[in-house]
């Protein structure tokens, strides 16, 4: 009897809830927004990233605030399911809800033809960011920075590591510092090792053969071990952290370069407590490594995260609402050599940018040069991404 | 108040349409030990069970100490001094003894550990008296039988015990052990414990006991003094009824072998068991439970083949590898245990009817279900059975009528043996007659019948030759006229002086 | 004869009719498109929306046929998934080698029934229990693609894979008309069969199925089989509906939905009752469910959060021997005369 009554009451929770859920749909400015005094339901622009964790969301946000203040309306569709059919289903509801442009930063490059294939019939634009997908259906391909510049600078900035050799600003793709620091240094080969993302990661994959065509170079023959000892993260915060415990355990590499998001933070948790000298370098979200990095009045190599890089993650957002915008507007149709403005908006100035061409047949737009975080300006930058 | 400890008055209990207890009194003295008879079936665990709280009466009152009680559960009964030792132990084998003893009422520590040295040393305490060479430490499984039991006791002391029910303690002791026990009884008197002593042995009754009740047909029909009361006269309350008038005639031509058993051993459960039955005869097996015969048949069935020995159908050895095997080579088997084994309770009665032979009612894979609910409907009121329709489940019938259910799966079948465990188990008086008319009728028809029984008087109503086993073995074969109630029980509980292997 | 027949009067079992459990799911699922259409009706009545919807939703529908059966018998495949994925890397890797889909295809599922076949010997011949038995196989299943596939992604598949899953026929969509096809074809097989006879019979009460003279054991391993099949049939809508694209992690966690679905559709976990019909409108249920949530406005974590309520609340009522109803009727009796007595 008792079974029954507890059934019921679970059955008119259950209505509750209906009726809650729905009401959410009226006043729910979460992920949805119409830009105020402008037209109801008109051109609303849609973005789907990987997964909502806070990485992740540095785009998103970027994406939507840009709108709000430009005036655009948008509708973040991000699910927390890090897989292709995730996606593909939260990309079907916004083709159904008839949005005019759809962002997507794909979890895998297969597994959208025929959902973009829809997109395309209904007349809705799509461009990628961070990466790549579809090069015969999106507008253009938002990239953060060139593959080639990433690759290359989280790889130098590894071996500076190794080296125990401070980043110098003034030298900022590092060449000049690390042909210095390699000539003189006479200890064991170098070991490198990395923690990527997904085995199939197209992105993470092209930054590896950036970084052994760098490696590949004169200055690094005989002091680095052109082998990277590779391990894959999957994205995944508790598989990068199980990674990260392997290379401590195992104690061969002298630096951990992370190329994938959730790496740094995995390694900050899994090096706790530990008195390696193995350090750890290559992409990662200030607020997420502050702490595993030394403040501005601690030694340069105090803790093990000396230096580490990014980009704007906020810009790559904003700049994909501004092609979606530009793509549905104006006609933008991201060939190559074609030029896109994005408007001035918060701390940044209006910029202009050119499109490329990129490596998988369809054409990019790359927003600059990676910063790199020292602990100068690791505190500073924190706050904001 | 009235100097009874324990006084059951009227109380009833049913289980679904079965009456277990009927309106039945019990009276238990303080400090006196008390045994209760009675045949399978009688009630006497159900009333048991009662008292110690697993189940609670429909009606009745129980007092204790001349105070009314109810038991919500056995924990109840146990916080007031009521413990029970049944004959299969329920202790935990892989843990010791003094584990066991202490299961729930752990001595701590001020901090809150456990104190193991002062539990320790209270269960060789507990023991002393009762069996003073039984080491605290080691694990349960390692001790025999009776050492088990003694340690039940032990643990039952334990608990600031009044009534001590003992449930068939003798059915696995060696005389040796019985007289032990014996012991542990009279120093459980004297401290003053009252002592309910169910068994079937009449020397257990002699040995311990003052009072004697009899339970019969879920209905209490006395207690008498030890000293003034005979066996035979015991007998007879216990089996009661006219025999000749509960058993209906029988005029079945007795022909050739149908089945016979050589030498058939399962490891640890049976051993060299041989019989042989002709197709028109009844064949009973008693004796006690736990004698080994369930086990046999369904070696037999092919639910756990034997290990050694032949079986042979019609003369013709045959290898019985599954219950679908022994069913095409025509041996079929009614379970003891129809609830677990015998009947599907959420299917209707017309499919439990045709499980057995469902190729009958099959044609390119489906199933024929109006042939298969004609074929039922004959084949229930060829039984009578007594049942709102064929497409209500079994839940829904009494006891007796289920057993039917079971039956009309048999007799869709095509069979030449029969092999019928407990078949009038659970089953009211009324119905059994019927069921008893429906064996002799498969006899007539041909049928050899195999019939499992621990009650006495059935058997002897209804068998033509009378096999008894006793752990594992046969211990006698008997025909019908030369058999009596006295010599079925003796070789029912043939013991060998010397402890078993 | 028998004695008594009670007969129902035509209007008592057209009232049971209505309270069946398939009656309720099919009044919720009505009622959840009800509300879709009341709340945004601009987006329902849209073109392409139902068909979106359903298309979304059946993916993995042919699972739910097979998780059936298999939880007719008390038993769970948790596997189903990591054979589905077998059956993607088979047919994929042949495709890439060149082979036509017509000899590809059938090799996957092939790969299948054995692979259902492995289980179906684990659980009915060795005597494991099936949780943990599929659990394992699901890890070893996918470790073997893993394994076999290591970074790559086998994106060669038959064209009428997205056929399947994007097309429509007369303005139905495709899987739902194969669906339904499947969905009748077990209809006759549970309904009807004598081996779906059989599997109630386990389901209930194997011992006595089995002192019925049943082969439990060999009906296991052919449900089990079937389910492997199942499974395979699923990698065509799966990889369908993704446009071509299997690696090892495809369609890892959906197996819980395929389980959660079946329970919905009223198939006890712990075996003997339900029926095909409910689980197919469970099927789309689910389906309608998930994608209106979206429509209407409400975020993904709100979402799982309700889908989860929904599914206890289905397991409990089901597994509470169907008689909520009764129940409620009885209580509503006894109130009834306790307020005459008064």
């Amino acid at each position: 009897m008792k079974k029954r009554v507890l059934s019921m009451l679970m059955v008119m929770a259950l209505g509750a809830g209906m009726l809650a859920g729905c009401g959410k749909s009226g006043g729910n400015t979460d992920n949805s927004g119409k830009a105020p005094g402008s037209d109801n339901d008109k051109n609303v622009y849609a973005i789907v990233d990987k997964n909502t964790t806070e990485w992740c969301m540095k785009d998103v946000h970027g994406f939507t605030g840009f709108c709000e203040e430009v005036g655009y309306s948008y509708k973040d569709g991000t699910v927390a399911e890090t897989s292709v059919s995730a996606q593909v289903q939260a990309i079907d509801e916004l083709i159904t809800e008839g949005v005019a442009g759809i962002a997507i930063n794909a979890n895998g490059d297969t597994g959208f033809e025929q959902i973009l294939k829809k997109a395309q019939e209904a007349g809705i634009k799509t461009c990628s960011y961070d990466a790549r997908l579809a090069p015969d259906q999106r507008v253009t391909h938002i990239n953060q920075t060139t593959n080639e510049d990433a690759g290359k600078y989280m790889l130098r900035l590894g071996v500076l590591a190794a080296l125990r050799c401070e980043y110098d600003e003034n030298d900022p793709d590092m060449t000049a510092t690390l042909k210095k620091a390699l000539e003189e240094y006479t200890g064991p080969e170098i070991q490198l090792g990395i923690i990527s993302a997904g085995v199939d990661a197209p992105v993470q994959n092209a930054w590896l053969v950036y970084m052994e065509e760098e490696l590949a170079e004169d200055m690094y023959k005989g002091k680095v071990n052109p082998q990277m000892d590779i391990k894959y993260g999957n994205d995944d915060v508790t598989e990068s952290g199980n990674q990260a415990s392997a290379f401590l355990a195992e104690d061969k590499v002298d630096v951990i370069i992370c190329i994938s998001g959730a790496a740094p933070q995995a390694c900050v948790s899994a090096f706790e407590g530990s008195d390696t000298d193995i350090k750890v370098t290559g992409c990662g979200l200030p607020s997420w490594v502050v702490d595993g990095m030394p403040s501005a009045d601690e030694d340069y190599w105090s803790k093990f995260i000396p230096h580490i890089l990014l980009w704007d993650l906020n810009y790559m957002g904003a700049t994909a609402a501004a092609v979606l915008e530009a793509a549905v507007e104006d006609g933008f149709d991201g060939s190559v050599g074609s030029k896109l403005t994005i408007p001035a908006f918060d701390r940044y100035e209006e910029r202009t940018l050119e499109v490329t061409e990129c490596d998988d047949g369809g054409t990019e737009v790359v927003i600059g040069a990676p910063v790199v975080f020292t602990h100068e300006n690791v505190e500073e930058w924190a706050k904001i991404l | 108040m009235s100097g009874y400890v324990l006084e059951l008055k009227d109380v009833v209990k049913t289980f679904g349409g079965v009456t277990a207890l009927n309106k039945v009194t019990f009276r238990l003295k303080k400090g006196e030990v008390h045994a209760l008879m009675g045949e399978n079936g009688a009630g006497k665990s159900t009333l048991i069970k009662t008292i110690t709280g697993v189940h609670k009466p429909d009606s009745g009152e129980i007092l204790y100490n001349g105070k009314k009680v109810e038991f919500h559960s056995s924990q109840d009964s146990a916080k007031i001094g009521i413990a029970a030792v049944y004959q299969h132990v329920t202790a935990f084998p892989t843990l010791s003894v003094t584990e066991n003893i202490f299961m729930g009422q752990e001595i701590k520590k001020k901090a809150g550990f456990y104190d193991w040295k002062a539990m320790r040393r209270k269960a060789k305490e507990l023991l002393a008296p009762l069996n003073d060479s039984i080491d605290v430490n080691i694990h349960m499984s390692a001790l025999t039988v009776a050492e088990q039991q003694t340690v039940e006791i032990a643990k039952a002391l334990s608990r600031n015990l009044q009534v001590l029910i003992l449930d068939e303690p003798t059915a696995s002791l060696t005389q040796h052990e019985c007289e032990e026990l014996y012991k542990t009884v009279g120093h459980l008197k004297e401290q003053g414990v009252s002592v309910i002593f169910i068994s079937h042995r009449m020397e257990d009754m002699y040995r311990v006991a003052s009072s004697v009740t009899v339970f019969r047909d879920a209905r209490y029909i006395g207690t008498w003094d030890v000293d003034s009361i005979t066996e035979k006269e015991l007998i007879n309350y216990m089996v009661g009824r006219e025999l000749e008038q509960m058993y209906p005639e029988r005029h079945a031509r007795i022909g050739d072998i149908k089945l016979e058993v050589r030498r058939l051993t399962r490891m640890g459960r049976f051993k060299d068991v041989s019989f042989y039955v002709r197709s028109g005869e009844v064949v009973a097996f008693t004796g006690l439970v736990g004698a080994g015969r369930t086990e046999v048949f369904q070696s037999i069935f092919g639910v756990e083949p034997a290990d050694e020995g032949e079986i042979l159908l019609e003369g013709e050895k045959v290898s019985i590898r599954s219950p679908g095997e022994a069913f095409k080579l025509g041996i079929g088997l009614l379970p003891e245990d129809r609830q677990l084994q015998g009947l599907v309770y959420e299917l209707p009665i017309y499919q439990n009817v045709s499980a057995a032979t469902q190729d009958k009612f099959t044609s390119f894979g489906m199933m024929d279900v109006q042939k298969e609910k004609d074929v039922s409907a004959k084949l229930c009121s060829k039984i009578a059975l007594k049942a709102e329709s064929i497409q209500a489940t079994p839940n829904s019938l009494s006891g007796g009528n289920q057993q039917k259910v079971v039956f009309a799966k048999m007799l869709n079948c095509d069979l030449k043996v029969l092999i019928l465990d407990e078949p009038t188990k659970g089953v009211d008086v009324g119905a059994k007659y019927s069921i008893y008319e429906i064996v002799n009728q498969l006899a007539e028809q041909g049928y050899a019948i195999v019939f499992i029984s621990s009650e006495m008087p059935e058997v002897l109503g209804m068998a033509d030759r009378i096999y008894t086993m006793y752990n594992g073995r046969i211990t006698g074969e008997v025909h019908i006229d030369d058999a009596g109630q006295e010599l079925l029980l003796k070789m029912a509980l043939n013991k060998k002086g010397e402890s078993e292997e | 004869m028998i004695a008594g027949k009670k007969m129902l009067t035509k209007k008592q079992k057209a009232g049971r009719f209505l309270i069946r459990w398939e009656m309720l799911l099919m009044y919720l699922l009505i009622v959840l498109n009800l509300v879709l259409l009341i709340m945004r009706p601009d987006l329902y009545l849209k073109p392409g929306t139902l068909a979106s919807m359903i298309q979304s939703g059946l993916n993995i529908c042919p699972m739910v046929l097979g998780m059936s059966l298999i939880m007719m018998m008390g038993d769970v495949d948790v596997s189903c998934t990591a054979n589905m994925v077998v059956c993607a890397y088979a047919t994929g890797k042949l495709m890439e080698g060149g082979i036509p889909p017509a000899i590809a295809v059938p090799a996957g599922l092939a790969a299948c029934i054995v692979l259902g076949a492995v289980n179906g010997f684990l659980v009915a011949y060795m005597g494991m229990p099936a949780v943990i038995t599929t659990i394992a196989t699901s890890l070893l299943y996918r470790g073997m693609v893993r394994v076999a596939l290591g970074t790559n992604v086998l994106r060669v598949f038959p064209d009428f894979y997205s056929t399947v899953m994007w097309e429509e026929a007369a303005g139905i969509p495709v899987c739902m008309i194969l669906y339904l096809l499947m969905a009748a074809v077990f209809v006759v097989i549970l309904h009807k069969s004598r081996y779906g006879r059989a599997l109630y019979m386990i389901g209930n009460n194997a011992t006595t199925a089995e002192y019925s003279g049943m082969n439990v054991r060999k009906i296991k391993m052919i449900t089990f089989m079937i389910m492997g099949f199942m499974s395979g049939l699923a990698s065509i809508f799966y990889i369908g509906r993704l446009g071509g694209g299997a690696q090892s992690a495809t369609g890892n966690g959906e197996e819980m939905t395929v389980i959660a679905i079946t329970a919905l559709g009223g198939v006890s976990a712990a075996g003997g009752s339900g029926g095909i019909y409910g689980p197919v409108i469970a099927t789309f249920i689910m389906a309608v469910l998930k994608y209106s949530l979206s429509l209407l406005g409400m975020d993904d974590n709100g979402r799982k959060i309700f889908i989860g309520i929904i599914l206890i609340v289905a397991v409990i009522v089901t597994s509470t021997e169907r008689g909520i109803i009764d129940d409620l009727k009885e209580n509503m009796r006894k109130k009834r005369q306790a307020r005459y007595k008064n």
